[in-house]
């Protein structure tokens, strides 16, 4: 009975629901029919019409519940209980994985008429006050349906980019809207945006935008450890995004894409289909079309030589620094230590058919690259190198394309332009052009890295050395060598010093060093030689310069022989030869024998005075006595002969010692050049 | 040439002058029965007589013809073939010539061949018998013998649920719908003696509730066939005593009827009635529910149930009918709505009277019918005190 007067105290509407809910579950006949009936009698009740749709939700009836949904939002459009129903569809849809009620919501919503679509997620975004949100929204709504991309599109990209300026990041690419632009949005509208006008304008816009995002993105410092609250927070604030959302797969890859796409849109003259190929063959391809483009040299071309040099630069670039500094880029370097692009030292810069200049011609002007046996992939690591240097000469072929590569350049982070510095050092180093590529070295920022130092100071050394300011640059090498313990074991270069034969021209020649004591000393040492070798030629050489050389050339024995006999050759011209250390660093039996053989009639009858107490003085104490010679040849007969049978100091050893102890003669030899 | 064709084809034995009368037939009634030379006068009484002698065997001179149970199948085959090639327009003409004539025994022949027309999906012959139900009276005698044999041999001799059956409504939706009408008149559901069998209700709501257009198949046709009868008065019947029929046999001791399959009977019509607003609902919406019920057939139901209503009910029983006087409400409701009917105020107070009188107080009927007797105003929601 107490049930009868509380059903008679509801209203009309509310008894109606009430008995359709009022039904089993084994009858879902009455309950429809009840509603159908109460609609019928109360067609203006969202109440009644609500119902309705939840049994058929219930029943899990898409095609009805969709019905009755589409309904509702035509005659009731400002119910709050039914904008929440239609935010719980569309949050179903941004779900990765999916219930049994999600998929349903899924269904509901795929069953409903595109415009109610629209209108459901425009309304909905609409309600939603962060922009990245909204954004996301609209983003999954245009992925799941994308003939909404037509009209929406464009929108979702001016609110992108609105936003990105608004928010202040924009001097960082890798932010949350940029991410969200580049790697969803864009290739959506440029897909799936079927006729949609694009300006073109702005396609250029994208395109910088997108090339900005990639190179910042493959440039940050990775590191993964976790950061303190305080800082994950403030990335957090920064990227809008969580870390897992901001990875991006295959970044190079979508790059390249975005180009192909935004390349078909402008009708630039390119291979059919290069979307679907692989990166490789799209990268060849477009490298080729960029060399035809080039030569053909038309104007109306200019946008696409920039775009496509632009973006196969820092591919290439990104790819040669991430390999040549192993830990600063999350580029996957294979290499645990530096590789150090330094000249190779063969004797052209007395040579006066030296190319100084900057422009490029034609390809046997381009000099070779010896690389180290121990670099990994050192093949991919010079491709990307020359490949970025042609770009490189291509973006600065021209005033105004320079103008457009630098605008382009423009919004880096400083990550990437220290990356592009590196890249340019070595490029300034590849044309000879030492002066810029020392101006640039010093303004490379400090770092912590001891190795990189090590390669830095090498580089600035060969840079100095063809700039001919030689005491600066063996300076430096000297400080190299200093700095470098004495454990290191020694080892045989594996380049060919130019000293063994002469090179059969003067072409330009480079190596490429691993920095790793056991390439980076044989390399000094050779820089060492090689300069006091062009001393030799010199009218001021002197006898320590001489013998400065013939204790370098020890330490790699027998490959400096040749050198060694120009410089016998030398001594016997000069018919004596005074170097009083001779005995504290020569040891060198074949060495030791030469000299011994220089003294006699047959050897040239050279006068030596390399005993540790100079035959001079000791003449001239024994001024009065005749034969007193004779001692003193004695004496250095012996002395040869202790030196053979004592036991030899092993070579580094030796070397450090020699360097360390004779610092200012060494440096002494280039004072005034 | 055709003068001779009696003659010709009592010399012909079975089944090569059924054939030929036949293809005569149709052939005659396709040009527009042209004069047969030489035979002015009689030309119908000829062509009846064909069609008496070499189609029905039924001889009006001579001894009967009897054929045996192949030959009849035979016979029946031919027929079909004989619709299914026809020209359209000479179809139902053919049909008539045949099956025309009123109370003349052809019923038999006629069930034999509707059910070889159902299970074959000949849809001409379904078709021309749906019309020609719908001409006569659902009530007529011949159309009742029909449907009777119908029901008897799908409903209730064949033990499972029969497929021709199920699919009958996609083979032929309006021989379907006139089946439906002349089996609510056949079986009223008023008492025990008009029960309807379990199985054709239960085929009659699977088809109404899968198709909604299934009960206004007569309606369309009413433009070329003026006469028209609509499933839907009869099935609300259904609906509406439905419930307390079953109430009132469960209670008796002496009932033929089991529980379960009191159950399944109350179900299938819950079903049903679903079914029928949908039907009015669906049918609105493409402008097709005119006419499917009228106001006095509400009426009808109305005094029908009040015939069944018992005073001093059980308790379930006065459950029962108040589920009964809602379904009525609610059919009264969405018809009304969707104009499916024309308001008739006379009636619907009729209905009112009835219901304040005789019938016990129902909130959803006094809610209904307020609604409609303020025609044209909408209904004041009765505000809480």
């Amino acid at each position: 009975m107490a049930n009868a007067v509380v059903e008679q105290e509801l209203s009309d509407i509310d008894w109606l629901v009430m008995r359709a809910r009022s039904f089993p579950k084994s009858d879902p006949f009455s309950a429809k029919a009840w509603l159908i009936t109460a609609k019928s009698l109360f067609p203006q009740s969202f109440v009644i019409q609500f119902e309705s749709y939840l049994v058929e939700k219930n029943a899990k009836n898409v095609d009805e519940a969709a019905r009755y949904l589409q309904d509702m939002l035509q005659t009731f459009p400002n119910e709050s209980r039914l904008w929440l129903e239609v935010h719980s569809i569309l949050e179903s849809l941004q779900k990765e994985t999916l219930d049994q009620k999600l998929t349903f919501l899924t269904d509901l919503f795929a069953a409903l008429p595109t415009s109610t679509q629209c209108l459901m997620v425009l309304r909905v975004s609409e309600t939603i006050s962060d922009v990245l949100e909204r954004c996301q929204l609209l983003l999954l709504a245009m992925k799941k349906f994308p003939n909404l991309v037509q009209e929406h599109g464009l929108k979702l990209v001016e609110m992108l980019v609105k936003e990105e300026t608004n928010s202040g990041i924009v001097n960082n690419p890798v932010n949350c809207y940029r991410k969200l632009l580049v790697c969803d949005v864009m290739p959506l509208v440029l897909q799936k945006g079927g006729h949609l006008e694009v300006n073109m304008f702005h396609l250029y816009v994208w395109l910088q935008r997108a090339t900005e995002f990639y190179v910042s993105y493959v440039s940050q410092p990775h590191n993964h450890e976790p950061t303190s609250e305080a800082e994950t927070s403030k990335s957090r604030g920064l990227t809008g995004l969580s870390e897992a959302e901001m990875q991006v797969t295959d970044p190079w890859g979508n790059l390249l894409r975005l180009l192909l796409l935004i390349g078909q849109r402008l009708k630039w003259d390119m291979e059919l289909d290069l979307v679907n190929k692989t990166k490789d063959c799209q990268i060849q391809s477009l490298q080729h079309q960029l060399m035809r483009i080039k030569s053909h040299g038309s104007d109306a071309n200019s946008k696409q030589i920039l775009h496509t040099a632009m973006v196969l630069f820092v591919h290439a670039m990104v790819n040669y620094v991430s390999n040549l500094d192993a830990e600063s880029s999350l580029a996957g370097s294979a290499h645990l230590v530096p590789i150090v692009l330094v000249e190779g030292l063969s004797s052209r810069s007395n040579s006066s058919s030296i190319n100084k200049s900057k422009k490029p011609k034609l390809d046997c002007t381009y000099p070779t690259i010896e690389t180290s046996p121990n670099i990994i992939s050192s093949a991919f690591v010079l491709q990307s190198f020359e490949t970025a240097v042609r770009c490189y000469e291509i973006l600065n072929s021209t005033e105004e394309m320079k103008f457009e590569f630098y605008n382009l350049c423009q919004n880096w982070r400083k990550e990437t332009k220290t990356m592009l510095l590196y890249f340019q050092i070595d490029m300034a180093i590849y044309q000879a052009n030492y002066e810029e590529a020392i101006t640039l070295l010093l303004q490379l920022p400090v770092t912590a890295n001891p190795k990189m130092k090590v390669r830095n100071n090498l580089q600035l050394a060969c840079c100095y050395f063809y700039h001919k300011q030689y005491s600066k640059a063996v300076e430096l090498i000297l400080d190299l060598l200093e700095a470098i313990p004495l454990t290191a074991a020694t080892s045989s270069a594996w380049f060919q010093g130019d000293s063994a034969e002469d090179k059969s021209d003067s072409a330009h020649s480079l190596f490429m060093l691993q920095c790793v004591d056991s390439e980076i000393i044989p390399y000094c040492i050779q820089f060492l030689i090689t300069g006091l070798k062009e001393r030799t030629l010199s009218p001021l050489k002197t006898d320590s310069l001489l013998a400065h050389l013939i204790i370098l050339l020890q330490y790699d024995w027998p490959k400096g022989e040749f050198l060694f006999c120009e410089v016998i050759s030398i001594i016997k011209k000069q018919g004596s030869f005074t170097y009083n250390s001779f005995f504290s660093y020569v040891h060198q039996v074949d060495i030791l024998e030469e000299f011994a053989f220089l003294e006699t009639g047959v050897g040239g009858l050279v006068n030596l005075d390399i005993m540790p107490n100079s035959t001079k003085v000791l003449a001239q104490q024994r001024t009065v006595t005749r034969g007193v010679n004779k001692g003193v040849k004695e004496d250095f007969k012996a002395t040869l002969e202790k030196q053979v049978a004592s036991v030899m100091e092993p070579n580094h050893i030796l070397l450090h010692r020699f360097l360390k102890e004779e610092r200012t003669e060494i440096l002494n030899n280039f004072v005034g050049s | 040439m055709s003068a001779d064709i009696l003659s010709r084809l009592y010399r012909l034995n079975f089944p090569d002058c059924t054939k030929e009368a036949l293809a005569f037939l149709t052939s005659f009634i396709s040009q527009d029965c042209p004069k047969i030379p030489g035979l002015n006068a009689n030309t119908e009484q000829i062509i009846v007589e064909i069609c008496q002698e070499f189609v029905l065997f039924k001889s009006a001179r001579g001894p009967q013809k009897k054929l045996n149970a192949v030959q009849e199948l035979h016979l029946l085959d031919m027929i079909c073939t004989c619709f299914s090639e026809a020209p359209e327009k000479s179809k139902y003409r053919i049909f008539n010539l045949m099956f025309g004539a009123r109370g003349d025994g052809t019923v038999n022949l006629l069930t034999k061949l509707l059910s070889l027309a159902m299970s074959v999906k000949c849809i001409p012959v379904l078709f021309c018998a749906a019309i020609w139900m719908q001409e006569r009276d659902s009530l007529s005698p011949d159309v009742k013998g029909l449907t009777q044999r119908l029901v008897s041999d799908y409903c209730i001799l064949y033990p499972e649920q029969s497929t021709v059956f199920t699919t009958l409504p996609s083979v032929s939706p309006l021989f379907a719908c006139n089946l439906v009408t002349a089996a609510t008149s056949l079986y009223s559901f008023a008492g025990a003696d008009s029960l309807p069998p379990l199985t054709l209700v239960q085929h009659v709501s699977e088809w109404v509730y899968k198709d909604n257009t299934m009960c206004c198949e007569s309606l369309r046709q009413a433009a070329i066939h003026s006469a028209y009868t609509t499933p839907v008065p009869g099935l609300t019947g259904w609906c509406v005593r439905g419930p307390l029929v079953c109430c009132q046999l469960r209670e008796k001791s002496d009932s033929h009827i089991g529980q379960a399959q009191i159950d399944l009977m109350l179900s299938c019509l819950d079903k049903l009635h679903l079914a029928l607003l949908q039907s009015l609902t669906f049918t609105a919406s493409v402008n097709l529910s005119p006419g499917l019920i009228s106001a006095s057939d509400l009426a009808h139901i109305a005094q029908t149930l009040q015939v069944v209503f018992r005073p001093n009910p059980s308790k379930l029983e006065s459950l029962a009918c108040n589920t009964a006087l809602e379904r009525l409400a609610q059919i009264l409701q969405v018809a009304s709505c969707t104009r499916t009917y024309i308001a008739d105020r006379g009636k619907i107070k009729e209905i009112e009277t009835l219901a304040k009188l005789k019938l016990p107080y129902n909130r959803l009927l006094t809610m209904v019918l307020s609604n409609q007797l303020q025609s044209g105003r909408p209904y004041q929601s009765n505000t809480v005190n």
